[in-house]
């Protein structure tokens, strides 16, 4: 009952805003000499982001019981997405951009997709490289990274 | 008159084939986008921010007008063939236009669409270039106070707009303003939020924040459907690269778009969010300036006739939309 998935990303919000208020609280007093110092906005903001997250935490501790679980299953696409695209920035300059974004999209489509048609998927990863390249580096001139400099 | 003169000649720019160039380049952009389902002309604008900054401000404004113009006209398109709207200002049109489509009428409902949009495009524009000299004489008479009372309207404007979500806005909101104070401090030699990390010390960039709510957070909301949006993520995320050739900014986007996804997974309006970072430092700024010229004295916001007037806006905001709720209008998907 307390850990529905929506209650989870709220306690996670309420977490994130105490430990903002919190290093808010390290820049100092939120008033000096009658004169509002940099502590006292993030101040002002913690608390309110608190009181919103209490506010939605209660709603829905009150409603969660009344909730039918979801029949629909669980699709994992947008976490792998994420993690591609987390290996992708890494790889972005020690890889260069073509075998970086050349491995990535390979890795979008195949994600989007299916596991069959390998050889055809890898051509079209290639060719979006291409077109991609030839429209950052030729056309906009946006220096990408190769390996060769 | 001068003005007026002022505002027939720049007509001339469009003379010059580099800008007759990016416009039509802008209008065949923006329809793409908004006529595929789920790709959107603000996306479009998002994804070509940066390569804006090599123009000169006539040439991109005039691109970028013609991306919205064209994005607000090109969802008709699927809206009319196939019943989908490609984008939401396109759902009236599914209404008529598809219909029209099965009696064979597609042709002529698509031109009506475009007559309609050119139409309506062209009054308001019209009416913008009419009042733009007065409403910038206003603008003069509001000051340091004003502004502070004028960004807190527009914030709790935005807020209680949702409505039968305000808790979940109140916090996007917050959570935008938590983003605006990372960095230095606009008034004092002060980093905030930076935990030591030296990229953070400038604050974060415009650029990952809009391209991780809008495009990246699109990909992962629409993972399961699309198969054309590997070169969009692969795309957005070199564009963030290019505003800074840095790959933080590019770790940045994927966090903001991460952010996003489960703000919007959650019903959380992104677009409050983004507003509360935009809005952040200004709010601010202004705060600490009005109190700073009156000595502290909070009254300051009710005593300066600018500021009064945008406190007695909000409260007649909160009225009609909080306390006098106006009646549910029934969904369109449900109008038979």
């Amino acid at each position: 009952m307390y850990f529905n998935r929506q209650l989870v990303f709220l306690y996670i919000i309420l977490a994130v805003s105490c430990g903002y208020l919190a290093s808010s609280q390290s820049l100092g007093s939120p008033i000096v000499d009658g004169g509002l110092t940099p502590a006292f906005f993030p101040m002002l903001v913690g608390c309110a982001a608190i009181l919103f997250a209490s506010m939605l935490i209660v709603q829905k501790l009150r409603t969660v019981q009344e909730e039918v679980p979801a029949t629909a299953p669980r699709t994992y696409i947008h976490l792998w997405v994420v993690v591609a695209i987390f290996f992708y920035v890494l790889a972005f300059k020690p890889l260069g951009y073509f075998l970086s974004s050349g491995l990535f999209v390979f890795a979008l489509i195949v994600l989007f997709s299916s596991f069959e048609k390998l050889p055809v998927k890898a051509a079209l990863a290639a060719v979006v490289t291409g077109v991609a390249y030839i429209m950052f580096q030729q056309l906009f001139g946006v220096r990408l990274p190769t390996l060769w400099g | 008159m001068d003005f007026i003169i002022q505002v027939f000649s720049s007509f001339s720019l469009l003379l010059d084939p580099f800008n007759m160039t990016y416009v039509v380049m802008g209008f065949l952009i923006g329809t793409i986008f908004a006529a595929i389902p789920g790709l959107t002309a603000t996306l479009a604008m998002a994804l070509l921010l940066p390569l804006t900054y090599s123009l000169n401000v006539e040439t991109a404004l005039m691109a970028y007008a013609s991306i919205y113009m064209a994005g607000m006209c090109g969802g008709s398109i699927t809206a009319t063939t196939i019943n989908i709207p490609g984008a939401p200002s396109s759902m009236m049109t599914a209404l008529d236009g598809y219909p029209m489509q099965k009696q064979g009428k597609g042709a002529q409902a698509l031109g009506h669409a475009a007559l309609g949009s050119m139409f309506g495009g062209a009054v308001g524009a019209l009416l913008l270039i009419a009042v733009a000299p007065f409403v910038a004489e206003l603008s003069l008479l509001v000051k340091t106070t004003g502004k502070f009372s004028l960004l807190a309207f527009a914030i709790v404007v935005v807020v209680i707009a949702q409505r039968g979500r305000i808790p979940q806005a109140g916090l996007a909101a917050c959570i935008g303003l938590m983003l605006a104070t990372v960095g230095l401090d606009a008034m004092e030699p002060v980093t905030r939020f930076t935990y030591g990390y030296s990229n953070l010390t400038a604050g974060i960039d415009l650029m990952p924040v809009i391209i991780g709510t809008f495009a990246i957070a699109e990909v992962l909301s629409q993972a399961h459907s699309h198969t054309d949006l590997s070169a969009i993520t692969a795309a957005a995320d070199k564009v963030s690269y290019v505003a800074t050739y840095s790959t933080f900014q590019m770790f940045m986007a994927l966090a903001m778009g991460v952010l996003a996804f489960y703000l919007r997974r959650n019903g959380f309006p992104v677009i409050t969010m983004l507003l509360g970072y935009i809005l952040g430092p200004n709010l601010e700024e202004f705060l600490r300036r009005s109190l700073a010229l009156s000595n502290g004295d909070p009254t300051t916001f009710f005593t300066n006739p600018d500021s009064l007037f945008f406190v007695l806006l909000t409260l007649v905001f909160v009225y009609f939309l909080v306390i006098r709720k106006p009646a549910e209008i029934p969904a369109v998907g449900k109008a038979k």
